[in-house]
């Protein structure tokens, strides 16, 4: 295994996002229920996992389906774009394209622009534009 | 449904470190068993950030080497969407 130190992470590092859609929305969910003062909603993803969308440019995790030998977005995969742009704007937009059309045609998951504001909450958050020596 | 996605993302985290894809990972999810995943890169030099909503997740938080609370930050994302 490579060492970390070895790797450049002089002005701009280059950042991966993981996100795991499924374990994500779930949170999200039982927030805004314990907010609203209603019962968690964990029991309403029964309905969602059966979904499958058509495959979408900007997807990683993908399974072909058995019968029609097309490609199908599962419900729980995740996103994970790799930026080496020095530009932060660059990097801003091309994170919120990434999990935006991750996300499109499954309108259960993240909402598009919700997903674009994390990717821009994530970027400029403090803490990795900034790492210490 | 869910099933396996934890080892898939520990998976690609250790294959993309191991080929120095990237310098620092955020993980958005609050999933305690991708902590040995965190520890072990974090033994190797690499920074995972987590993003979640704590105190939930707090034990993936601290195997990490920062982490992002997007709960504090509701209004900014809801701002986005509005866009």
């Amino acid at each position: 295994m490579p060492n970390a130190e070895s790797v450049s992470t002089a002005q701009s590092p280059r950042i991966i996002v993981f996100v795991d859609y499924w374990n994500f929305q779930l949170s999200i969910n039982e927030i805004e229920a314990r907010a609203n003062g209603s019962r968690s909603p964990r029991h309403s993803f029964s309905n969602r996992l059966a979904q499958t969308g058509t495959l979408s440019s900007g997807t990683r995790l993908r399974t072909s389906h058995p019968a029609t030998g097309k490609f199908h977005v599962r419900w729980n995969e995740y996103l994970r774009v790799v930026q080496s742009s020095n530009a932060r704007e660059s990097q801003i937009q091309e994170l919120g394209n990434g999990l935006a059309r991750s996300s499109a045609g499954h309108p259960s998951r993240l909402p598009r622009a919700q997903a674009k504001g994390l990717a821009a909450l994530s970027c400029l958050s403090q803490g990795y534009y900034s790492l210490p020596a | 449904m869910e099933k396996g996605v934890d080892t898939l993302i520990a998976t690609d985290m250790i294959r993309l470190a191991w080929e120095q894809a990237y310098d620092v990972a955020v993980l958005a999810t609050l999933d305690s068993d991708l902590v040995p995943a965190v520890q072990f890169l974090a033994a190797k030099g690499l920074k995972v950030i987590q993003a979640g909503f704590p105190p939930k997740g707090i034990d993936l938080a601290t195997a990490c080497w920062g982490s992002i609370d997007i709960g504090r930050s509701r209004d900014t994302i809801r701002r986005a969407a509005s866009n």
